[in-house]
């Protein structure tokens, strides 16, 4: 079996910090796309936070959205497109806190939509909490720099590689 | 058996008159210039246009939300727009100090979109009483980075509708918001009007650079966000010499200036009916009272203004506000003009005896 690049992510740095797994949902969501042959109707709508350059390294047509916005600005684009497959790609801070709002009025209409949703907890802005992170967790992690780094920046997603911290 | 239902792709533009509000005009102008897309969230004085876009969008097979908030609203314009289709939203002072935000991504993302603003009362939640205290707000950016709206402000129900056919066509010729400005009064207000098909001035381009699927094309981007040293400097003065093309070549007014006028009355929106009024009141003294309409308040007609405003002695500026174009009109005369103002805000209309009384103690003509 070869391990190569997905055909619709591009070959070029990453920007993500050494433990993040951004790079391999993003990586994932190529690859479902080629599988699924759909690039030609795909739109993908990155958040706001590390993720917002997601539209640098995917092959597909991509918007931006406001903070929290993401899924009323996919709701936009596919009630005017409905041909298009749109999907909106989300951290806890963009879906959860600012945007709790558009994401239940979302589900509620109904709209044919995928919401992926990245649950790191403020990978960004590191000594922060968002509401996702589970009470009294801070206490057991965070007593250096170092263990900060690990816990915001890769204990979300059980990849291989997140010791690299 | 099954028939495909028709869909009311009315007569375009008749000549038969119809009696309509200033928001319905809106509503059908933006029918007729194609806009397919509009999202909104009630808020008085402007809820008749949300009710009329309701109606007619089934009859045109377009989409109505009506979202959550207007933070979902103006997101969801943003979307609809990003794929190149004609998108509005509507909405009242402060219902559009909410989607400042949304406003300044689309005019960062260089999308099109029409944004309706009948004002009301202020600050805060203020009242629901018609209002011209949003000018600032409007012209001088309302949501954060360097950008402006065009914002055409239109005097009459039958400028609600050519205003908005224009704002489509300006949105889209220029990537960049267009604000109708209005008011509770040109908003509620029942007037004869005529679907006159207007002049087109602005080439349909095609929309290259929209969101639908990148079959056989590069990836398309609608972004506001750049990083890298320089990249946003360079973004930024490309918008620059975007606004300084329509800066000359937009710049919309009317004016109505006799040759021995001895006062130039300068107002907008609704406030220039009432300019009008005082014009015809004042009719009968020696001296005669010019008028100066600015049809876009952004990009505002300052060299016209200067060049209506010279040789006359005395300069009116008359507002719902307590003077915010007064900023503007002081700008393009200078110091050396003498400039009175007469305001009334916080949902009150002048009364025009009121601004005779005023022109006549103060000696103004």
């Amino acid at each position: 079996m070869n391990f190569t690049r997905p055909k619709y992510l591009r070959d070029r740095p990453t920007h993500y910090c050494p433990g993040c797994g951004h790079g391999v949902v993003h990586r994932v969501i190529a690859e479902v796309v080629e599988e699924l042959g759909i690039r030609g109707k795909t739109v993908g709508i990155a958040p706001v936070g590390c993720a917002v350059l997601a539209y640098d390294y995917w092959d597909f047509d991509c918007s931006e959205a406001a903070h929290g916005r993401a899924l009323a600005v996919a709701t936009g684009i596919k009630r005017s497109r409905p041909d298009l497959a749109v999907f909106s790609y989300q951290g806890d801070g963009d879906l959860v806190a600012i945007g709790t709002a558009e994401t239940i009025h979302a589900a509620n209409r109904g709209e044919n939509l995928t919401c992926i949703f990245i649950n790191n907890a403020y990978n960004y802005h590191k000594p922060q909490r968002s509401n996702k992170v589970k009470k009294g967790s801070e206490k057991s992690f965070l007593k250096s720099d170092r263990q900060k780094r690990f816990f915001f920046g890769g204990s979300s997603f059980s990849v291989p590689y997140r010791v690299g911290a | 058996m099954k028939t495909k239902k028709k869909l009311k792709v009315h007569s375009y533009f008749s000549n038969k008159p119809v009696l309509m509000t200033g928001n319905d005009a809106v509503g059908e102008a933006a029918i007729k210039s194609g806009c397919r897309f509009y999202a909104g969230y009630p808020i008085t004085p402007q809820n008749e246009l949300t009710a009329y876009m309701s109606r007619r969008m089934r009859d045109v097979g377009g989409v109505f939300i009506q979202a959550e908030s207007e933070l979902a609203a103006i997101n969801m314009v943003f979307g609809a727009s990003s794929t190149g289709t004609r998108a509005m939203t509507s909405s009242s002072s402060p219902g559009i100090s909410l989607k400042q935000e949304g406003i300044s991504y689309i005019a960062g993302c260089e999308l099109p979109a029409v944004i309706v603003n009948a004002q009301r009362g202020g600050p805060g939640l203020g009242n629901i009483g018609p209002s011209q205290s949003d000018y600032f707000q409007a012209t001088k950016g309302g949501g954060h980075g360097d950008y402006h709206l065009i914002v055409l402000a239109p005097t009459s129900v039958e400028e609600a509708f050519t205003f908005t056919v224009l704002g489509f066509d300006l949105a889209d010729y220029y990537r960049n918001p267009v604000m109708i400005l209005s008011d509770a009064i040109i908003g509620q207000m029942a007037e004869g009007i005529v679907f006159k098909k207007p002049r087109r001035e602005y080439p349909k381009k095609k929309k290259a650079w929209a969101l639908t699927g990148a079959r056989g094309r590069p990836q398309n981007i609608i972004r506001s966000l750049y990083l890298g040293e320089r990249v946003l400097e360079k973004h930024n003065l490309k918008l620059q010499e975007k606004y300084h093309l329509i800066e000359k070549k937009e710049v919309r007014f009317r004016q109505c200036v006799p040759e021995n006028a001895g006062l130039l009355v300068v107002a907008y929106g609704s406030m220039y009916r009432l300019a009008k009024d005082i014009a015809a009141g004042l009719n009968n003294s020696r001296k005669r009272v010019g008028l100066f309409c600015p049809l876009t308040l952004w990009p505002f007609p300052y060299r016209a203004l200067e060049k209506a405003a010279k040789g006359i002695k005395n300069i009116l500026v008359v507002e719902m506000s307590y003077g915010q174009m007064l900023e503007d009109v002081r700008l393009a005369l200078g110091k050396d003009v003498s400039i009175s103002f007469f305001g009334r805000a916080g949902g009150e209309v002048p009364e025009g005896e009121e601004i005779i009384d005023y022109i006549l103690k103060k000696k103004l003509l």
